[in-house]
C-alpha cells in the first residue's frame, strides 16, 4: 500500500490516543537524546512507552528537530551544504561509480552483479563534516528515496544494499543527492 | 524544517538582529507556536511519526495491514477510500460516489472515524 497514505491513517489513528499515565517521566530528555544519538537505544518497554504515549512523541519529535536543526547549524558553520551536484550519464555502463564533486561527502556505489540490479552503496563523510556531528545521517534524492541512513562508524562511514526496484544508476539520471542530520 | 531553523538562525547570527532567539531551540519554538503542524493533533502526529519510526523497530505499518484487513469489510473499504490506500476512482459527483460505492461520501467518511479507535485498539495502542 501507498506509504504517505499509511503515515496519514497511522497519524489519524494516534491523534486520538489517550494519555499514558507516567509515559513522559519515563523517557525524560536526556534520554531519548542518548536514543538519538545512538548512544543507547530504547529498550522495548522504552518503545512501547513512545507507541503509547502522544506527550511522549510531543517530547522525542520536538528534541529530534532540535538535533537536526543543530545538525544543519554546525554544518553551515562549517561550510558544508547537503546537496550532491552529480548526474548520471545517459547510458551508464553497470562498474563501479564514484561521486565526489562534493568537497564533504563522497559516495561510491558497487555493482554486485552484471546487469546491474544489485548494489552496495557507501558513503564517505570527510573529518571537518564528521567532527560535528551529533546524530547519524541519512543519503536521500530530490525525488523522495531513502538510500542509506544510520550512524556512521568511527571512520565516518555507512555502507548498505540497495533495497530499491529501480537501479540507482536510473535514478541519478533524474534526481540529485543530499546529505541530511538523521 | 530543521534546515530552515538552522538557516534562520545563522541569518540572525550574521546580522546581530536585536531579540532575536540565539538558540535553535529558540528559533524552533516559533515554529511550535504558529505552525500548523505543531497546532493541529493529527498533523503534529503525522510530523512526529519519522522520528518514532527512527527509535523504535516496531514495524506499524505490518501490524496496520493486518489490523486493516480484520476489520469488517465496509469499514475496511471506508478506510481504503477516505485515506485513499490504494487508487480510487475519481467521481464529480456525490451521486457518482454513491451510484459507485453504494453509500453517501459522508457515510463514508462516518464509517472511517468509526474504524479508527477499533484499529488503535487491535494494534494495541
Amino acid at each position: 500500500m501507498n506509504r504517505e497514505a499509511m503515515q496519514r491513517l497511522m497519524a489519524a489513528i494516534l491523534t486520538e490516543q489517550p494519555e499514558s499515565a507516567d509515559a513522559r517521566m519515563a523517557l525524560d530528555e536526556a534520554r531519548l537524546r542518548r536514543a538519538l544519538s545512538g548512544e543507547e537505544p530504547l529498550s522495548k518497554a522504552e518503545q512501547r512507552l513512545l507507541w503509547t504515549s502522544p506527550a511522549a512523541r510531543r517530547h522525542l519529535s520536538m528534541l529530534w528537530d532540535s538535533q537536526r536543526a543543530a545538525q544543519y547549524l554546525a554544518w553551515q558553520r562549517a561550510g558544508i551544504t547537503p546537496q550532491i551536484a552529480y548526474m548520471a550519464a545517459a547510458d551508464p555502463v553497470v562498474q563501479p561509480v564514484t561521486i565526489d564533486t562534493h568537497p564533504h561527502f563522497t559516495i561510491k556505489l558497487y555493482p554486485l552483479d552484471t546487469d546491474g540490479k544489485h548494489w552496495t552503496i557507501f558513503l564517505k563523510l570527510s573529518d571537518t563534516a564528521h567532527q560535528p556531528l551529533l546524530t547519524g545521517v541519512r543519503l536521500v534524492d530530490t525525488g523522495g528515496l531513502q538510500w542509506l541512513a544510520g550512524p556512521v562508524d568511527g571512520d565516518g562511514e555507512l555502507s548498505a544494499d540497495w533495497t530499491h526496484r529501480e537501479p540507482p544508476l536510473q535514478r541519478l539520471h533524474r534526481y540529485e543527492l543530499r546529505v541530511e542530520p538523521l | 524544517m530543521a534546515e530552515l531553523a538552522a538557516h534562520v538562525l545563522s541569518v540572525i547570527e550574521q546580522r546581530t538582529v536585536k531579540d532575536a532567539p540565539t538558540t535553535v531551540e529558540g528559533v524552533l519554538s516559533y515554529f511550535y507556536e504558529f505552525d500548523r503542524a505543531y497546532t493541529e493533533p493529527y498533523d503534529e502526529e503525522l510530523h512526529g511519526l519519522e522520528a518514532v519510526e527512527e527509535l523504535t523497530s516496531n514495524d506499524w505499518q505490518r501490524d496496520l495491514t493486518r489490523c486493516l484487513a480484520a476489520l469488517p469489510v465496509d469499514l475496511r473499504q471506508a478506510v481504503e477510500v477516505c485515506f485513499t490506500l490504494c487508487p480510487q476512482p475519481v467521481f464529480h459527483t456525490d451521486a457518482e460516489f454513491s451510484k459507485h460505492y453504494g453509500c453517501s461520501p459522508r457515510t463514508m467518511r462516518d464509517r472511517a472515524a468509526r474504524a479508527l479507535p477499533l484499529l488503535r485498539e487491535a494494534m494495541d495502542l
